[in-house]
């Protein structure tokens, strides 16, 4: 899934693609479906005497020319030119779609800082028999979460993957709980010492809270989705986590 | 009949890219107002891209642009993730939601983003993901090199052409640069030119993974760099580049051959840089000899002077700028508005969450990007100042 040609205003149907395909297995890592890169500086392509396994991507073959590196990166996959000319084509002129907000992922010491800035403790770990916690995925996750691999001279990601994108939700809904019980005492979340609570005693959403982790101004549809996904199911606790991951994820599909 | 021109433009322009055969797409800027050969073409716009053509003035057509709102809450919120890497407080939030003049708060919690230290670690992984390198001190000398300098606002060209402090440390707890100047041996530091972790890193045969840092990391284009606007014709086929065909060696590797493709579209270019990386071993300390080897079969050999150049030839960055060593390429390439315009496109890029320029084509067509390029001239090539008028821009701000 290349979300680039994705404006910003296009995140929610990113979310509704992640939340119909991923939403079932969200209390579990998914696999990750990213290459792992185990190569150092010096590796492939670098070792004179290792003629045999210079790089592909060459141009011409191999009886008359030699093979060429198609990117920088070891293992990093070449552009596909009809899968570009497709995306440009969707995104229009390049005087207009320059100009136009696209989708980045979230980098992840940003997803890092976000949650911890919301009271989650990146440092816990799951017990026995438990999913994995919102710290243990990320830190687990660093392939699916498009990370950079310096010694493959590849760096982080732009765009999200599926794989990416679902985890982030996976995230997002393993880190709900704490969310909700430490955004009152949170710093990012207080005005003059004083952080609103998630819910209201109602049970219906507070819209500084959800301003808090939306990073702007909520709206009324805001709250009214908020509420929407409190009042939806039967298990009320369940569903304000939903709610919470639900926000963040529609919020911060893209950066 | 346009989509069909872009579909098929495109996987030209890749194909180009990828150093086949044939010219890179046109750089723009054209300021350098001279009738020789194009230099590396790279972040440029596709030219009349955007033109209504025969002298007609465009007629005014609605646009995606004119769908946008001004929404300065949403633009604060995805400066402060893209600049300091978390979202605004509630403080924040609020002050700006409740501010009769909503652009001038904003524009001052920007001041404060580029003023807070965290943006100085931002910048450093912006680099290093640029550079595609980092991870330890010694790989991470120079993003942080780059970053130090953008933080300071320091002429972007110090990159390649600082003699001194181009090995800086950067303390992620305190968010904080300390200078430190390379131990590797050079002769004479030229930024991030002679930087040992990038010489590691990039170190292969001949050189070459060298030069094709330097060019796809600084000049925003791959190989070939130098196009001239009417081809030869060598044993049937067309030679693009400036340079004398016969410039480059042809034993034991035959930079001459045409049989596939015309290597010389690219090696003339490549093989007059390459000399000046050669001495760096493979663990970036700089040698009295050759370091790099010839992957001839079934025994490579180290790389003698007569595989890249001919004999006589001088080492240059582009035909007609000769330089004799790494600090001569840094100012070379100081010089190059090319290396300016990748820079620029870069920061773009980096705004509007867009794309690889090299990689994915990701260009930015000079309607965008002049002015940026004129304000950055203007400020002594300060990034972090061009940087931040783009976060202060009408794109930016609109969603």
């Amino acid at each position: 899934m290349n979300t680039n040609i994705v404006t910003k205003y296009g995140h929610l149907a990113v979310l509704g693609v992640a939340l119909v395909a991923f939403a079932p297995g969200c209390a579990e890592a998914p696999t990750g479906l990213g290459k792992t890169h185990t190569s150092k500086p010096g590796d492939q392509g670098s070792d004179p005497n290792d003629v045999e396994n210079q790089p592909g991507n060459g141009v011409g073959s191999q009886s008359d020319t030699f093979d060429h590196f198609q990117t920088l990166g070891d293992g990093e996959a070449g552009p596909d030119p009809f899968a570009i000319a497709q995306q440009r084509e969707e995104e229009g002129p390049p005087e207009i779609r320059t100009r136009l907000h696209s989708c980045q992922k979230m980098q992840i010491t940003t997803l890092k800082n976000m949650l911890t800035s919301f009271g989650v403790d990146l440092t816990a770990t799951a017990s026995n028999g438990q999913p994995p916690t919102a710290g243990q995925l990320i830190n687990g996750g660093g392939t699916a979460l498009g990370g950079a691999n310096y010694a493959a001279r590849v760096g982080e990601q732009i765009v999200w993957t599926a794989a990416g994108a679902a985890k982030q939700f996976d995230i997002f809904v393993q880190a709900a709980p704490e969310i909700i019980a430490n955004i009152k005492t949170a710093p990012a979340c207080q005005v003059n010492g004083t952080g609103p609570d998630m819910f209201n005693a109602d049970n219906t959403c507070n819209k500084d809270a959800i301003s808090c982790l939306i990073g702007k101004p909520a709206t009324d549809e805001h709250i009214a989705i908020c509420n929407n996904l409190v009042t939806s199911a039967s298990d009320i606790d369940k569903c304000k986590e939903i709610a919470v991951a639900t926000l963040l994820s529609a919020a911060h599909s893209c950066e | 009949m346009g989509r069909k021109l872009t579909l098929l433009a495109l996987p030209l322009g890749m194909m180009i890219a990828a150093c086949a055969n044939g010219a890179p797409t046109g750089l723009s800027g054209g300021d350098d107002g001279n009738d020789g050969p194009s230099t590396g073409a790279g972040n440029g716009s596709p030219n009349g891209s955007a033109g209504a053509g025969a002298g007609q003035p465009a007629p005014p057509e609605h646009t995606a642009l004119d769908d946008r709102t001004l929404d300065y809450g949403e633009a604060l919120r995805t400066a402060s993730l893209k600049l300091v890497r978390d979202l605004p407080t509630l403080d924040q939030i609020q002050k700006l939601a409740a501010a009769k003049d909503q652009k001038a708060a904003y524009s001052a919690a920007l001041d404060a983003l580029f003023a807070d230290p965290r943006f100085n670690a931002r910048m450093v992984k912006f680099w290093r993901d640029t550079m595609r390198i980092g991870g330890d001190p010694d790989m991470d000398a120079a993003p942080v090199l780059a970053a130090k300098i953008m933080s300071e606002g320091r002429p972007y060209t110090d990159l390649f052409t600082a003699t001194s402090g181009t090995c800086p440390t950067f303390d992620p707890d305190t968010n904080t640069f300390a200078d430190g100047d390379c131990q590797n041996g050079v002769p004479a530091a030229a930024g991030v030119l002679t930087n040992p972790g990038v010489m590691t890193q990039f170190y292969s045969n001949m050189a070459f993974r060298r030069v094709r840092w330097v060019q796809e990391t600084f000049v925003c284009t791959k190989f070939p760099a130098e196009v001239v606007a009417t081809p030869k014709q060598v044993d049937g086929k067309d030679y693009t580049s400036p340079w004398d065909f016969a410039s480059i060696g042809n034993d034991p590797i035959n930079f001459q051959d045409t049989s596939a493709v015309v290597c010389a579209n690219c090696h003339t270019s490549i093989n007059h840089i390459a000399p000046l990386f050669g001495n760096f071993d493979a663990n970036g300390q700089y040698q009295s000899s050759i370091q790099v080897m010839t992957p001839t079969a079934p025994d490579p050999v180290t790389t003698q002077m007569s595989h890249w150049l001919r004999a006589g030839e001088k080492t240059s960055w582009r035909s007609g700028v000769e330089v004799a060593d790494l600090p001569g390429l840094g100012k070379a390439m100081a010089a190059d508005p090319d290396v300016a315009e990748c820079a620029v496109a870069g920061m773009w890029n980096f705004t509007m969450s867009k794309e690889d320029i090299v990689n994915d084509l990701a260009t930015v067509p000079d309607e965008v990007l002049g002015t940026y390029k004129t304000k950055f001239a203007a400020s002594g090539m300060d990034l972090k100042a061009t940087l931040k008028q783009m976060f202060l821009s009408d794109d930016f701000t609109k969603f």
